[in-house]
């Protein structure tokens, strides 16, 4: 009896293992009570109230946003080496491809995204951190990116 | 550190906001720093634009899948089963009171492995969550008896056979070619409950582990049939399958069904 509920604790490891955003998750989690970090987010639920405030003029957009899961920002107040070490970890594990990267001023930004494809969730990951702030944008959901822009770039037609 | 403010006061704002044509800021950089965080209606329709520290990252929804077929065909391994084999009370009224319990099994090494080969799934309804699938699936089974025996059959009964010197893990094996039809019902999101009847083709012999003999035993029905479930969340979960067919032929002396159970996985 003792080893076949071993075998199914395993089994329900291996398959938790598989959540996508968990690994943001965990690090957010982490960090989001702690002193220092200020962080925001936005649940499946909000996301839905702002659908279906969207519902009568852009079905689209209120489509959209119900598939959004969640979005989470956390910024560290003040330089901390160990959370930018983390973020950087969490988006290199090889899932998150990496849309863009740009260094201004000592100031480094990136953005990444897991494509979930038709069905499944995409996850939306930015980070930026240098010399100004450190912060970690997370947007989990069934969406695509459509565009990146600098707002001081000329946006491509 | 001063940079870093957090606005939270548009939680319920941001409903507003986005629905109408407004941005909604969620985040500043600082009271000197016009960078923010904030969701605003895109230009196109259908769109959301992030603002995101100085970069705009527009989101669109997903297009439509494309229309798919009802019916899809999977050659090759494309579902595998493992989990323990357990056998029904046997009837033991035609042996000697001496005899019962001879069929009592080891757990755990009374296994069952099983891949399925090919697969064929008509969607029965619109929003696909109703299937029909037929399967080829091949299964090992081995029911390793805790007693020190291996079965044989004498003039058409099966009887256990005590192990000699030198030989142990006695257990009978067999390889089954079997043919289920399956209805799965998507419950909800990608949990699946399944009920299948499976017609089974089997091969029995009867071995013990350290010496290569085996003695096929003609008294195991070669032809059987099971009913099992299962529930899977995106094609992993617990399956559970009974033989309805006792396990041997009426003649042979034994009565007893298998029953396995186990996890399913889809590949």
């Amino acid at each position: 009896m003792k080893r076949i509920l071993i075998l199914c604790l395993l089994l329900c490891t291996a398959y938790v293992a598989r959540g996508q955003d968990a690994a943001f998750g965990e690090l957010f989690g982490r960090y989001a009570g702690r002193d220092g970090f200020t962080s925001m987010e936005l649940g499946e639920k909000m996301m839905q109230m702002m659908s279906r405030r969207a519902q009568s003029d852009d079905k689209a957009l209120a489509k959209l946003l119900d598939g959004i899961r969640s979005i989470r920002i956390i910024a560290a107040k003040s330089g901390d080496e160990q959370f930018v070490q983390e973020l950087l970890k969490v988006a290199g594990d090889g899932r998150f491809k990496l849309i863009l990267s740009q260094t201004e001023e000592g100031q480094t930004s990136k953005f990444y995204f897991i494509d979930g494809g038709y069905s499944r969730c995409s996850e939306f990951l930015m980070v930026t951190y240098g010399p100004k702030e450190q912060v970690a944008v997370n947007i989990y959901g069934i969406f695509d990116v459509k565009d990146i822009s600098k707002l001081s770039m000329i946006r491509p037609m | 550190m001063k940079r870093i403010i957090l606005l939270l006061v548009c939680i319920l704002g941001a409903c507003a906001a986005v629905a109408q044509t407004d941005s909604t800021q969620l985040y500043r950089g600082g009271p000197d720093d016009n960078r923010t965080i904030g969701i605003s209606r895109g230009e196109n329709n259908g769109t959301a634009v992030f603002s995101l520290l100085g970069y705009e990252i527009t989101l669109a929804g997903r297009a439509e899948a494309p229309k798919r077929s009802k019916v899809k065909l999977s050659v090759g391994i494309n579902r595998g089963e493992v989990g323990l084999n357990r056998l029904s009370e046997p009837d033991y009224s035609r042996y000697d009171a001496d005899m019962n319990g001879f069929l009592k099994l080891d757990t755990w090494r009374s296994w069952h492995v099983g891949l399925s080969l090919i697969d064929v799934q008509v969607a029965l309804n619109e929003r696909r969550t109703v299937f029909f699938n037929a399967s080829a699936l091949v299964a090992m089974d081995t029911y390793g008896f805790a007693n020190k025996l291996i079965l044989d059959n004498v003039g058409g009964k099966i009887v256990p056979k005590p192990l000699e010197a030198g030989q142990r893990n006695g257990q009978l094996s067999t390889l089954t070619a079997s043919f289920p039809v399956r209805l799965d019902f998507m419950v909800w999101r990608k949990l699946m409950i399944s009920g299948y009847a499976s017609m089974d083709f089997i091969d029995a012999t009867s071995r013990y582990r350290n010496r290569a003999t085996q003695i096929h035993l003609p008294g195991v029905r070669t032809v059987t049939m099971s009913l099992g479930a299962m529930l899977t969340y995106d094609g992993v979960g617990f399956y559970v399958r009974y033989g309805v067919v006792p396990m041997f032929r009426s003649s042979a002396g034994l009565v007893t069904r298998p029953l396995s159970f186990g996890i399913s996985i889809g590949l």
